[in-house]
């Protein structure tokens, strides 16, 4: 099998699928690739099934090398990759000889960048996924330098020559999030200001989640909430008021009211959200 | 029963906490969700194609009272009565330390819901008389395997992380085992009895 060794890494980087489906109810959460718009785009550009193994780089720099030829593809935050010292463009298959060394690092806008290798690169698979959850600690650990990985040869179909460049993630300072109220909506004193105000995202960001501020939002009852199952895109409002925004790793049930949830699209978006950036929530319905 | 959208493909159902597993076990069946999440009175639904609010209404309409009494299997657990706590329960309690032990493993326990940790199940039924508050510094670390008691509830923790919840005992079962076909040796709806050992 063909085999890729890290030299370097720097930044938090971790191997990302679709993540572990029907384990909610023993609170494994479904991890996988949090913008999963890039990582299906880096999966399709070179022929890969949608649920490949490809590496999740959250503003890291890596390199690694690889004793047999291979064809890789990059998308999501920009970021300059070089074959052997020769840069190539992201959103377009590449082919890198055997022997040689891919290297990438971080532009400067976005967050997560995804790096792609025909048939895949096999990871520590756990309970059906090989994904890093951030929140239990299981799946194949973050990448080291040192690590060696080996690629599969599953392939779904031909690699595409062209040019995809699938959302192209610019600087911006101002976002906007698809929002539908949330079975407790009615439940806050003041739920419209999620609508009428602008939240900013706060250094407190990881797969499990985002936290936000901006205007508070009141629970109006004394009375705890029980406990109760929350999805992916939730906004969970803590005692505190200030949004948290639940990314792949939440935790599975939570006894804090939720007031929102935000749509795919939305959380493929903040994937690639920078602290700072400004929040706007839109009602979808 | 009232169905609630949850999202754009999930839904909340609410529901006595007597019809979680009957509901938890109709939803299962159904083949038509990814995830089915019960919690103390409500069962998360999720899916991945279309489905409508009214077809979900249909599913549960025929979950009754009577079929929410069927009983989830019985799942004994060998502990040893150790805990670090245990002393501290008896004093807060009022009762002696074989009073606890006696009272905790003669009750037959629910697992309610799943949270915090993979395999960490919630456990309802625990007497009034044995309901303290977390501890007022929670532990940074507590060995998997511990068996515990916070609020309403008493839980094993399945791995070592840190956790507020007063420590009565142990357990060597391993809790959660992200290799074993069924990684977690409890699942919601179990009933559970903790049966003592000495070691």
């Amino acid at each position: 099998m063909k085999t890729i060794t890290f030299n370097n890494t720097a930044g938090f980087l971790t191997l990302q699928d679709q993540g572990r489906i029907g384990y909610a109810n023993i609170a494994v959460p479904t991890s996988g690739a949090f913008d999963q718009k890039s990582h299906q785009l880096a999966n399709r550009l070179i022929g890969n099934f949608p649920n490949a193994c490809a590496i999740e780089s959250l503003r890291g720099s890596f390199e690694f090398g690889t004793d047999s030829e291979l064809v890789i593809s990059a998308t999501g935050a920009p970021a300059s990759v070089q074959v052997d010292g020769r840069e190539h463009e992201m959103f377009r298959s590449i082919f890198v000889p055997a022997g040689s060394v891919v290297s990438v690092s971080p532009g400067s806008l976005g967050m997560r960048t995804y790096l792609a290798i025909r048939g895949g690169i096999v990871g520590n698979q756990i309970m059906g996924s090989s994904s890093y959850d951030e929140l239990s600690q299981i799946g194949t650990p973050p990448i080291k330098p040192g690590d060696k990985f080996s690629v599969e040869n599953q392939v779904a179909g031909s690699i595409t020559g062209d040019y995809t460049p699938g959302s192209v993630i610019t600087g911006l300072n101002t976002v906007e999030l698809e929002t539908m109220p949330a079975p407790r909506w009615s439940g806050f004193s003041n739920s419209d200001i999620l609508f009428t105000s602008e939240y900013q995202v706060t250094s407190s960001v990881n797969r499990v989640g985002l936290r936000l501020s901006g205007p508070a939002l009141v629970w109006n009852s004394e009375s705890r909430l029980a406990s109760e199952g929350v999805v992916t895109g939730a906004i969970q409002i803590p005692v505190d008021g200030m949004p948290l925004i639940f990314g792949p790793d939440h935790p599975t049930t939570g006894g804090y009211p939720v007031v929102a949830v935000v749509s795919r699209n939305s959380l493929d978006l903040l994937a690639q959200t920078a602290p700072g950036t400004v929040v706007r929530f839109k009602s979808a319905r | 029963m009232k169905v609630n959208r949850y999202g754009w493909q999930g839904a909340l159902i609410e529901c006595q906490p007597e019809q979680v597993s009957a509901l938890t076990d109709k939803c299962l069946r159904s083949d038509m969700f990814t995830e089915v999440v019960p919690a103390e009175c409500t069962v998360l639904v999720c899916w991945d194609k279309d489905l409508s609010i009214s077809q979900i209404e249909n599913l549960v309409s025929s979950v009754t009272a009577i079929t929410a009494t069927s009983p989830g299997r019985l799942v004994e657990i060998p502990v040893t009565y150790d805990g670090q706590d245990l002393t501290e329960v008896a004093q807060l309690t009022g009762l002696s330390e074989s009073e606890v032990i006696e009272l905790h493993s003669s009750t037959i326990f629910n697992a309610a819901f799943a949270g915090f940790a993979p395999g960490f199940m919630y456990c309802t039924g625990l007497p009034e008389v044995l309901q303290l508050p977390r501890r007022a510094t929670p532990r940074t670390s507590v060995p998997a395997g511990s068996l515990a008691m916070a609020d309403a509830y008493t839980a094993i923790y399945p791995l070592n992380s840190p956790g507020g919840w007063n420590l009565i005992g142990t357990t060597d079962i391993k809790m959660f085992d992200a290799e074993a076909n069924q990684p977690s040796f409890l699942l919601p709806g179990d009933r559970v009895r903790f049966v003592q050992v000495t070691k």
